[in-house]
């Protein structure tokens, strides 16, 4: 609650404050159609995000398959990436000259590229529900693996057709995880920055783009101060639907292993339909990655027609140029550097939510009267503008001892303001799932109080907590646009170091970029693979 | 006329068979009881019966014509679980009024039969509580008669007074019977507890190794156990190792001497040189003076005990077994025993 | 539950004063100049060691966001602070920035010896550094393929001739909304047909299907042809320093420029980049030493490599590369700083109208 206050409440003040101080103009219906596309798109997006998201969560809580492990890490991925490195890598696959459009023009024999995809509205859908299906697909798969199984079979013998056993059974019980997640997913959509400035283009604007736009280039803070509090003010409001909506006793389900409620595909309609997703989940996510990675390793250079030859073909050049400081910049940062900066930081980022995060999950459930306002209190730095929220933290902090940019301290806490409602969202249902005679049985067979939380609480959250701690982990590895307020230029992070390759021309300098992407991918990827290993030791089952 | 039959169903779990040519039948008025150790895959016939599982083979025909291909909720089985599944979003009433909403019961008859159903078990007084807030015996109603209340046409009932204790179970078994007569539907009961089985089933089948290995009459099936494995599951402890010696007539060499002749139940399945086990009933153990027909054994008495209304006795006969039997009155230990066998008390089990 | 969360808010605050007494003990004897800039900003390591060597000093870079970004951090923190000199802003926000007071004046010897135009509008409280123009750069490649000439001036772009084919355009413009050269190229069309001019323009230039993104990373990348991104533009609105940088950041050796740009009279933007010292600065001597370093011949031909822009100080040698495929305009497209300031706003808001649905 400290953190809340000092990190978040007070620079918004701050900011707000002097923003209003400033000169400037505001117009004030310059701001509703911003704000209009913003709900639209976040509305749209977070439809289509639920619309697939949820099949997908049913197969992966459902079903056992080859590759569900690497399909469900990979899912998890594009959170670790800039928006940036995710316009190129659309870009690569889906471009005027990306592989699809290369592969079709050969078919088709077209002139120009048939699919027009960057720029457009589609490209601002497509891109959110790429970066936000993961959401849906960890909380509410997570809660819907553990869903009794025979809790379906119940309603089906009862006979409810499959689809009414869903709506009659399964979506009741899941209701407040789906909505739990689609609030998220709304709220990742309508402060989406860098999706909208890159992807949709010139065409689109909301209130976030706005704002950037406002205080950053016009140098209209009062404009921008209103934008602020309009974005905040709708914050709000999204906030007291979602906890009118949401109310009612936590329906009790009782906490399962992971993976006991799972099982091969058996009927050809079962096959089919994890087959259907997979293959869905693999063209969404994994190809634009591996369109990404193939750029760092394929040698493109502009065509030059008749002067000198195309040059293409694989290449380790833009990983070797990593490493050398050609023009002896004393910005430059080896590469390492980079990744250890990001990788403490988001190491440091995933402790301090899941452990404050935890915390704040712990008083929701044994205070249930608390839960009212502090979790929407806690959602609010999530939708706000980063913008803001960043020269308020510089505002607020200038001049005191914290400002120093030695703080290294920052960068991983104003992480954590974004990465702790992730972890709230995904422990507090399980810690109030929990059966309170788990731990009391575990104190008569002779557990200290202490003991008997590790061995049965702990064992059980451990799932939720390690979902929440991947979020924070990837949100802080990926995180642009505070950090660049912050961060110090001597521990840049990974997405700032790609930021910087792309700010200027030069195939060495674009393919650095690109290397340094896939570099954090495969980082990232690794991270998470570990950290699911590590969760599985402990837990001691799939 | 409503029977159900099971032809030859198979199943493969996990690379292995678990069921391998399963068959029985059941019909209308009679509760079959389907006995077999855990994991032999008792649950699994059920949930292939209702619908949620398939088979890898057979078939399941119902009034003559196979339902397998006939979805779960169109079925219009039962199926009560073990763990009894409640919907813990509804209320009692509610869980109750499930099946018949999906029938499309007309809404004003709903409440009618959900009270109906709760009167049966009686529990009409927790028409409006919260099922998770239910102890086990009063879940356990709920689930019945949330399974009663559609009027399937065909009851199954998986372990369902498993998760009790004693006394709870055995007042429930008593409920349970009469309300399975009464209905006289036709009702699949599964268990492991033989006590059970004899109380509530007019038929048992028992599973063993992916097949049924008998089934019949309870009495029956008490009386002439095909074989050694039905006889130990039914708890029949006194069982006498030995060899055939000549099948006709039937004489078993044993570590206590050569017995015989007995009355071969199962005539077509034993050979000079088999492996069997006499099951030697010892109620007529003391009767008189009647000369033995089958030989007799010696043995001592190893132990007696005080069982409430009779004593146990244990006796040590020869090298080979220890035999069991009950009296009125206490026995001396060590004393010296002579059992003398007749034929129509000794069953000869095949392995 | 209580006591867990006293532990952690101790915890907290134990990590929070690590932090500051870890930052305390930083400073030693050895000044410190702190020199905010934005993040284009680049210098190598031998030239800021020299700078450090003669004073005794030790140099600390603030990297804060693009011009605007940055120079909003200045003004907002203007009470306190965070650095002593201030180095990046454009001619664009010139005027703003000496409106919001926020530098000490100052003028360097070496501001003689600069060319008249880097002169004016200083007064007195900003020193110009460096410039670069905005350009458009064109794919050498495309245009000879189909034999096409080369635009020459702004309205040769507005003709048929310069017509993309099925709604693909041949230039691609920034928003100057969001993006510096975009406005700067705006700004040429300003200077070029005046505020009652420019508009139609802008509409005819629509009608010949120009294609506007809102980055300069998105158009030159995404984009323009000649770049790694291999887009469908063969125009861009970029720096004419960007072919240089396409040859020295090949990455296989060239001996020719794959792009040029077009340099011909009033179709390029100068943008001046200025330096100053911030007002509250506790170094006032070290900046000030530090500005006239960053006009001498040692900051200066730095400037080229680091961050593809031209030294202002007329002394100063460039490198051979740099000069053979870099290039300024002649006769760039000139406009008053302080009614750049004025009306800003206003011409943005009615060319968005204009341009995007």
């Amino acid at each position: 609650m400290a953190l809340l206050a000092v990190f978040f409440f007070i620079p918004m003040a701050a900011i707000l404050n002097v923003m209003f101080a400033q000169s400037g103009d505001i117009v004030f219906s310059d701001s509703l159609r911003p704000l209009g596309f913003t709900v639209f798109q976040a509305l749209l997006s977070t439809l289509l995000t639920l619309l697939l998201g949820l099949p997908a969560a049913y197969v992966f809580a459902r079903f056992d398959f080859t590759g569900k492990r690497g399909l469900r890490m990979l899912t998890m991925l594009p959170f670790v990436l800039p928006t940036v490195v995710t316009a190129v890598a659309f870009n690569a696959l889906l471009g005027p000259r990306g592989w699809v459009n290369l592969l079709m023009m050969k078919l088709t024999g077209a002139q120009a590229p048939p699919i027009n995809f960057l720029n457009t509205f589609t490209a601002i859908l497509v891109a959110h529900v790429f970066y936000n299906i993961a959401i849906i697909i960890r909380v509410v798969g997570n809660a819907w693996s553990q869903l009794d199984p025979r809790l379906e079979n119940s309603a089906r013998v009862l006979g409810a057709s499959p689809w009414r056993a869903f709506i009659e059974v399964v979506y009741p019980l899941l209701r407040r995880p789906i909505l739990s997640a689609a609030l998220l997913v709304f709220l990742f959509d309508f402060t989406s920055f860098g999706v909208i400035l890159m992807l949709g283009g010139a065409g689109f604007s909301t209130l976030e783009v706005a704002i950037y736009t406002q205080a950053l280039h016009n140098l209209n803070l009062p404009m921008a101060g209103l934008l602020s509090l309009i974005q905040l003010a709708c914050t709000v409001i999204i906030l007291l639907l979602y906890g009118w909506s949401s109310q009612g006793n936590d329906v009790p389900l009782f906490p399962r292993l992971s993976g006991e409620g799972t099982r091969k595909p058996r009927s050809a309609v079962e096959k089919g339909t994890v087959a259907l997703m997979v293959i869905i989940l693999f063209t969404l996510q994994v190809l634009p990655l591996f369109a990404l990675v193939s750029r760092s390793l394929v040698r493109l250079e502009g065509e030059r027609g008749q002067r000198g030859k195309v040059q293409s073909g694989l290449t380790m050049d833009y990983y070797r140029e990593l490493f050398v400081n050609r023009q002896q910049s004393v910005f430059y940062v080896p590469p390492s550097r980079a990744v250890i900066n990001s990788m403490s930081y988001a190491g440091i980022t995933m402790l301090l939510s899941v452990g404050a995060g935890t915390l704040l999950a712990y008083a929701m459930v044994k205070r249930p009267a608390t839960r009212r306002w502090l979790d929407p209190l806690v959602m609010l730095p999530f939708g706000a503008s980063s913008v803001t929220l960043g020269l308020g933290l510089l505002i607020a902090f200038s001049g005191s001892m914290l400002s120093r940019a030695s703080f290294p301290w920052l960068v991983p806490l104003a992480h954590s303001l974004i990465a702790i409602p992730f972890v709230l969202r995904t422990v507090q249902p399980a810690l109030s799932a929990m059966p309170k005679s788990l731990c009391q049985s575990a104190a008569v067979l002779g557990a200290s109080p202490a003991r008997a939380w590790w061995e049965v609480e702990m064992r059980l959250l451990s799932r939720p907590l390690l979902v929440g701690g991947l979020f924070a982990f990837t949100i802080s590895i990926g995180e642009f646009g505070a950090t660049t307020f912050i961060a110090r230029p001597d521990n840049p992070t990974v997405p700032v170091a790609i930021f910087r390759y792309l700010a200027q021309p030069g195939g060495l300098n674009y393919g650095q970029a690109m290397a340094m992407a896939t570099i954090l991918i495969v980082i990232c990827a690794v991270s998470i693979g570990l950290l699911e290993s590590l969760s599985r030791a402990i837990n001691g089952s799939e | 006329m409503d029977r159900l039959e099971i032809i030859d169903l198979h199943k493969m779990y996990e690379g292995a068979p678990l069921l391998d040519g399963v068959s029985f039948y059941v019909v209308a008025g009679e509760t079959l009881c389907l006995l077999g150790s855990s994991g032999s895959g008792k649950s699994t016939i059920l949930r292939i019966i209702a619908g949620i599982e398939t088979q890898d083979a057979g078939s399941i025909l119902w009034r003559g014509k196979d339902v397998s291909a006939v979805p779960a909720h169109r079925r219009g089985f039962g199926l009560m679980f073990q763990d009894y599944a409640l919907f813990p979003h509804l209320n009692v009433s509610e869980n109750i009024a499930f099946g018949l909403r999906m029938q499309h019961a007309a809404k004003d008859q709903l409440g009618a039969r959900v009270f109906e159903a709760l009167e049966r078990v009686n529990m009409t007084a927790f028409a409006s509580r919260r099922v998770t807030d239910l102890s086990g015996g009063e879940q356990q109603r709920v689930a019945l008669a949330r399974a009663l209340a559609p009027r399937p046409q065909l009851l199954m009932l998986d372990e369902p007074l498993a998760a009790l204790d004693r006394s709870l179970r055995v007042e429930l078994q008593e409920d349970l019977r009469e309300l399975l007569h009464q209905t006289g539907i036709p009702a699949i009961y599964v268990t492991h507890d033989q006590e059970e089985a004899i109380l509530l089933g007019d038929r048992l089948a028992l599973l063993h190794n992916g097949r049924i290995v008998q089934s019949g009459l309870t009495e029956e099936v008490y009386r002439q156990p095909a074989n050694t494995w039905v006889a130990r599951f039914l708890g029949m402890t006194n069982l006498l190792e030995g060899r055939v010696v000549s099948v006709n007539p039937l004489m078993v060499q044993t570590a206590c001497g050569t017995l015989g002749p007995f009355v071969p139940g199962y005539p077509s399945l034993l050979s000079p040189g088999q492996v069997v086990h006499l099951l030697v009933r010892l109620d007529g153990l003391f009767s008189g003076e009647h000369q033995p027909s089958a030989g007799s054994i010696n043995g001592e008495v190893t132990e007696c005990r005080f069982m409430g209304d009779h004593y146990r006795v244990r006796m040590k006969v020869g090298e080979c077994a220890s035999l069991e039997c009950f009296t009125a009155s206490p026995l001396v230990l060590g004393k010296a025993l002579e059992l003398r066998l007749n034929a129509e008390d000794v069953v000869v089990l095949p392995e | 539950m209580k006591r867990r969360l006293r532990v952690c808010a101790l915890l907290s605050a134990l990590l929070l004063t690590a932090g500051c007494t870890r930052a305390a003990a930083t400073e030693t004897a050895t000044p410190v100049l702190t020199v905010m800039t934005h993040d284009s900003f680049s210098v190598s390591e031998t030239v800021v060691k020299t700078f450090e060597e003669e004073y005794g000093a030790k140099l600390v870079f603030l990297k804060s966001g693009d011009t605007g970004a940055a120079l909003n951090r200045a003004i907002l923190t203007r009470s306190h602070p965070e650095a002593d000199v201030f180095y990046g802003i454009d001619n664009t926000y010139l005027s703003r920035a000496l409106q919001e007071q926020i530098f000490v004046p100052y003028t360097p010897t070496a501001l003689a010896q600069l060319p008249g135009e880097f002169k004016s509008g200083l007064s007195g409280m900003v020193t110009p550094i460096d410039f670069g123009d905005v350009c458009i750069n064109y794919d050498k490649a495309w245009f000879i393929e189909r034999g096409l000439a080369l635009p020459a001036t702004l309205a040769d772009l507005a003709k048929p001739a310069y017509k993309g084919e099925a709604g693909n355009g041949l230039l691609v413009v920034e928003n100057p909304a969001t993006s510096s050269p975009g406005l700067a190229f705006l700004l040429v069309t300003i200077a070029e047909y005046g505020e009652t001019g420019y508009l139609d323009y802008w509409r005819s230039l629509k009608q010949n299907g120009v294609v506007v993104v809102n980055d300069w990373e998105t158009a030159y990348y995404t984009n323009f042809s000649a770049s790694s991104g291999r887009g469908l533009q063969p125009m861009v609105v970029s720096y004419a320093t960007s072919p240089a940088a396409e040859v020295i950041y090949a990455s296989e050796p060239l001996n020719e420029a794959p792009t040029a740009s077009i340099t011909t009279a009033n179709t390029c933007f100068r943008q001046i980049e200025y330096a100053g010292i911030l007002k509250g600065t506790s170094q006032l001597e070290l900046a000030q030493r530090f500005i006239d370093f960053m006009l001498s011949p040692v900051f200066q031909e730095d400037l080229p490599l680091q961050m593809f822009v031209f030294p202002v100080n007329p002394a100063a040698t460039l490198p051979d590369d740099f000069l053979q495929y870099a290039a300024f305009a002649q006769e760039p497209a000139r406009i008053d700083p302080v009614l750049i300031s004025k009306n800003r706003d206003k011409w943005v808001t009615e060319w968005t109208r204009v341009m995007l649905p």
